[in-house]
């Protein structure tokens, strides 16, 4: 797992010897709470627990003024999770994190 | 003063009271433009516009178009559904692919809060914003305030409720922010559930009973009921939102005074609005649809001239 600060965000990358439910990641979400993360991961698909495991985390950030999306380019947005923020490349992935900054400086 | 004080139309929020009136003054031209047997003037033949809906659009893109044709602009259109651009993702690079055929000026209107603000700071062109998500719509909320002005004379010292679904309505936003602006005292009415808690913030009366909000009022600006964004039920029955907050002939017969009726369409007939009071002398739902394209065409025309040439 890689951890970088880019552009005021957390990036972190899970390879292959990480999964989702790592104490690595745990430790690293709780250490940087007041910062948007982007997650890039490889998994061609999310298992219903690693799906949830991502929607809750969604929500725990937005509700705590921040964003959560994952980057990966083997899951479109169609079929990723209701509730969870999925693109294809990091510069996708800053763009949503700026559009929800707005949202929330707007009072949304 | 004959320039806008913003670069953007993004939001009424964004707008002085001076920027409204000369919106307004620019629009009355247009309006008699418009009403000629040549409806089109030249003004803008060296400009190109795109349209770009992210989200299912009529009425209002076929009004920005036609406010573009009338003053000879070039136009594109561009089109997607909300399920394949989805927040940022794509949307710069479609921007971009668009603007490098050398737009001028974008109308927008996407299904995410701040969508136009977030272009705005990525592209250069001037932003329309044709409404974001639950936020503004503010060529709807210029169009209202300026067929309220055309009806009463003005819009300062008037009473304005507006009637049903504020929690979803960047239409109310708006209007609450255009109204404002302009001296008029504005209330809102309709079930707890659809009126944000926020809204006292913005110096906005709440009223639960139409009665009551209808006796006070010289305008009402009813809203659609908007099933579509709505995820959870706001209110037990479609019958019973018409029954409480539905506004009949009946209704306002029983009131006796004369009250505006406004829509910003689509209308649910029978459901906020019944069509006897919808194709009433009372309503100006067909005025503001007619003014919709002179507002237009005058913010429009207003930005073009701030574009270097």
């Amino acid at each position: 797992m890689k951890l970088e600060q880019k552009n005021n965000n957390l990036v972190i990358t899970i390879d292959s010897t990480n999964t989702l439910d790592s104490p690595a990641l745990q430790t690293a979400l709780q250490e940087y709470s007041e910062q948007s993360v982007i997650l890039l991961i490889s998994s061609n698909e999310l298992s219903e627990k690693e799906s949830e495991f991502l929607v809750n985390l969604t929500k725990q950030r937005k509700a705590n003024g921040t964003s959560f999306v994952v980057v990966t380019t083997d899951i479109t947005a169609d079929e990723a999770p209701e509730g969870l923020n999925i693109v294809p490349t990091l510069l996708e992935a800053e763009d949503v994190i700026q559009m929800e900054n707005i949202e929330r400086e707007l009072g949304f | 003063m004959s320039k806008l004080s913003v670069e953007h139309l993004l939001g009424i929020k964004y707008l002085t009271e001076e920027d409204i009136q000369l919106i307004f003054e620019t629009a009355d031209q247009f309006k008699e433009v418009i009403n000629r047997p040549i409806k089109k003037v030249p003004s803008l033949r060296d400009i190109t516009i795109a349209n770009l809906f992210f989200e299912n659009s009529t009425r209002t893109k076929l009004s920005f178009e036609l406010a573009e044709k009338r003053l000879s602009a070039d136009v594109i259109n561009f089109s997607a559904s909300q399920s394949s651009v989805k927040k940022g993702e794509t949307l710069i690079d479609t921007v971009n692919n668009i603007l490098s055929m050398k737009v001028d000026i974008v109308v927008m209107r996407h299904p995410n809060v701040g969508a136009g603000i977030f272009l705005s700071k990525h592209v250069d062109a001037k932003i329309i914003n044709a409404g974001d998500g639950t936020h503004e719509h503010p060529t709807q909320a210029l169009l209202d305030s300026y067929s309220i002005r055309e009806k009463l004379g003005s819009v300062k010292g008037k009473n304005v409720v507006i009637v049903g679904d504020i929690l979803h309505s960047r239409v109310a936003l708006s209007n609450i922010y255009a109204l404002k602006l302009q001296g008029a005292n504005v209330k809102v009415c309709g079930p707890t559930t659809l009126i944000p808690k926020y809204i006292t913030s913005l110096g906005v009366g709440v009223e639960t009973d139409i009665r009551k909000a209808l006796e006070w009022c010289d305008v009402a600006n009813v809203l659609r009921v908007q099933n579509e964004r709505m995820d959870v039920k706001y209110f037990p029955s479609t019958r019973e939102y018409s029954q409480l907050f539905g506004i009949n002939k009946e209704l306002l017969d029983s009131i006796g005074k004369e009250i505006v009726i406004m829509h910003p369409g689509p209308i649910n007939r029978g459901v906020e609005i019944t069509s006897d009071v919808a194709d009433s002398d009372s309503s100006i739902i067909l005025n503001q649809v007619e003014n919709g394209v002179a507002i237009r065409m005058a913010v429009i025309y207003l930005l073009a001239q701030q574009i270097k040439r």
